[in-house]
């Protein structure tokens, strides 16, 4: 009963609080309110805009092919499955690479290289997403198709049915390398900061045993630095699934399933991108926005997903950061 | 090969016998890094089975004389050492560096379990050693008891060890140490990062381990060095000013740095 008292009283003073205190309490409350209605707002105007397609095409829409707008006959599949396969396509490529790569600029690269080599990296996140597309589309693509897409269906294509595809240049293969290639400033970054963040009594800690370099990079100290890795290929993935006019400018679009690696196709944002401005029937933008939405709940979802994945791994089996 | 005083002194003999009373000698040690000369001319001995501690202020010298006793200083970039540090007679300079850190373990200041289970903890440099799988849980639970952690934890070996008191994580970190039955343990001020009670369990075992290792502690707290250490060497400046028994060291300092020191009167 005693012991209550001096629990109670410190509650009571905070609730008086300045005048200055409350100013700032509402003004706080306020600015988390607009960021939450904007969200709102975001998801209404979407799915109003989606909803004559909703009503019309159901959930069918997320399982038929075919794309036809002018007998008003709209499958959003290939365009899930296109997404999909660029954005996991891409975080395969940039995910691997990048982790490499940071590990190299933290632990093998004498320390007067790590600060240029690192900006270096971070240059390549400031050039603009549309500056990629030109670059894809007038070098990378007519590269491609001359050389390594000649060469994979002579050599692949007999034998692999998803190398047997046409040379065209533009299409999957195009849009995952040049996707894979913008990630990777973002992946190494932020690999790189969750790495040197890392002690250096716990690197140090693995060389006093005895351990070689090798055990105590993949063993100790990637480890430990593995909730600021897994926060970066999130973030990458979220890029991937999103990106619009880099994918827009490569992937050649094709409104059917994807057979091979070099065919041409659509990912969610692309088709959007590029179908907008050749819209004929208010249907037809209805289904525009019906992709749009699926994109919003692929990306909530994945980012729900992910936020699991770091909880569950800085938590009973994981390291506190 | 620089030729020494005490080289024409000795007789083959006598460095023989003096290669068996200590287990560590260090002679005519300079410590650079970069242009900065960090140490100057240190010589002394460590005996075998004694718990010798070095004291002094921050930044006096002490924790990078003993990061050169295991070779740990060549993790600094710029960090060059000249003289000679013999383990058992034999330069360590010369030795392959893993195997060397294996018979030198060593402890931190700050406690720095691995992000892996207890178990694991000290099972990963076993496994990578290639000791054999049948015999590495035996050992965990061996090493966990001589560091007096394994009642605290056999029942959630399982468990990270981020979830540990800083003193278990430190005691963790002795186990994980003895794991590999070092020669020599150097500890670089294991408890300045534990309370009274996580400090007196450390001092208590570093007692107990003395018996089958040699030790080596640096240490800001001179109690701790009077309540542990055989032998107490002073650093002042990145010079070792006094080095005797720890009785004579706080008793009767023949130094008045070391006096001024001890007695509070800096640092």
């Amino acid at each position: 009963m005693i012991a209550e008292a001096p629990l109670t009283r410190p509650r009571e003073k905070k609730a008086r609080g300045g005048r200055g205190d409350r100013i700032y309490h509402v003004l706080i409350k306020a600015i988390v309110g607009v960021v939450l209605a904007i969200f709102a707002g975001v998801f209404t105007v979407v799915v109003f805009g989606a909803w004559p397609a909703v009503k019309r095409f159901g959930p069918g829409f997320l399982i038929h092919t075919g794309w036809d707008p002018v007998h008003l006959v709209f499958g959003a599949l290939p365009f899930i499955v296109g997404t999909i396969l660029v954005a996991f396509g891409a975080m395969f490529l940039a995910g691997g690479i990048g982790l490499m790569t940071a590990v190299c600029i933290t632990e093998l690269l004498p320390r007067w290289l790590q600060g240029p080599v690192t900006y270096l990296i971070e240059l390549l996140a400031f050039i603009p997403s549309v500056v990629y597309g030109l670059f894809g589309l007038l070098v990378l693509a007519p590269f491609l198709q001359e050389t390594v897409e000649v060469w994979i269906m002579e050599h692949l294509g007999p034998h692999f049915e998803v190398f047997n595809g046409a040379p065209y240049g533009v299409g999957y293969m195009s849009a995952i390398l040049i996707l894979a290639i913008m990630l990777l400033p973002l992946i190494v970054t932020l690999s790189r900061e969750a790495l040197v963040l890392v002690p250096r009594d716990v690197r140090e800690g693995g060389y006093a045993l005895g351990l070689q370099k090798w055990d105590v990079v993949w063993g100790i100290i990637v480890p430990y630095a593995r909730n600021g890795i897994v926060g970066s290929l999130v973030l990458a993935l979220g890029r991937a699934l999103g990106e619009t006019i880099a994918v827009a400018m490569t992937i050649g679009g094709g409104y059917s399933l994807p057979k091979t690696v070099m065919d041409q196709g659509y990912t969610l944002a692309s088709v959007i991108a590029n179908e907008f401005n050749e819209v004929s029937s208010d249907m037809y933008l209805s289904a525009l926005i019906y992709c749009g939405l699926i994109l919003l709940v692929i990306t909530v979802v994945v980012n729900v997903l992910a936020y699991f994945l770091v909880r569950r791994l800085s938590g009973a089996h994981g390291f506190k950061a | 090969m620089e030729v020494r005083d005490t080289d024409i002194l000795m007789s083959d003999q006598s460095a023989v016998s003096l290669d068996q009373a200590y287990k560590l000698r260090v002679n005519g040690l300079n410590f650079y890094y970069g242009s900065f000369q960090a140490l100057h001319d240190i010589s002394v001995n460590a005996e075998k089975n004694r718990i010798t501690a070095f004291i002094g202020p921050s930044g006096c010298g002490k924790s990078t004389f003993l990061r050169t006793l295991n070779r740990m200083h060549e993790e600094t970039p710029e960090a060059r050492v000249e003289g000679e540090v013999l383990l058992d007679g034999e330069s360590v300079f010369d030795r392959e560096i893993s195997e060397l850190r294996r018979s030198v373990g060593m402890v931190f200041q700050r406690s720095t379990p691995f992000p892996k289970s207890i178990f694991e903890n000290i099972a990963y440099g076993l496994r990578i050693r290639g000791v054999d799988s049948s015999l590495i849980s035996g050992l965990v639970e061996q090493s966990l008891k001589r560091a007096n952690l394994w009642e605290e934890v056999k029942d959630k070996l399982k468990k990270s060890a981020s979830g540990l008191s800083g003193g278990q994580q430190q005691r963790l970190c002795i186990a994980r140490a003895l794991a590999v039955n070092p020669e020599v343990l150097l500890l670089d001020e294991p408890c300045s990062a534990l309370d009274p009670i996580g400090t007196s369990k450390i001092e208590e075992l570093l007692l107990e381990i003395k018996e089958s290792c040699t030790i080596v502690i640096v240490t800001h707290n001179m109690q701790q060095a009077a309540r542990v250490s055989d032998y107490t060497g002073f650093f002042l400046s990145g010079k070792l000013i006094e080095f005797n028994n720890t009785k004579s060291i706080f008793e009767t300092p023949s130094s008045k740095l070391t006096e001024d020191y001890i007695t509070g009167r800096f640092g």
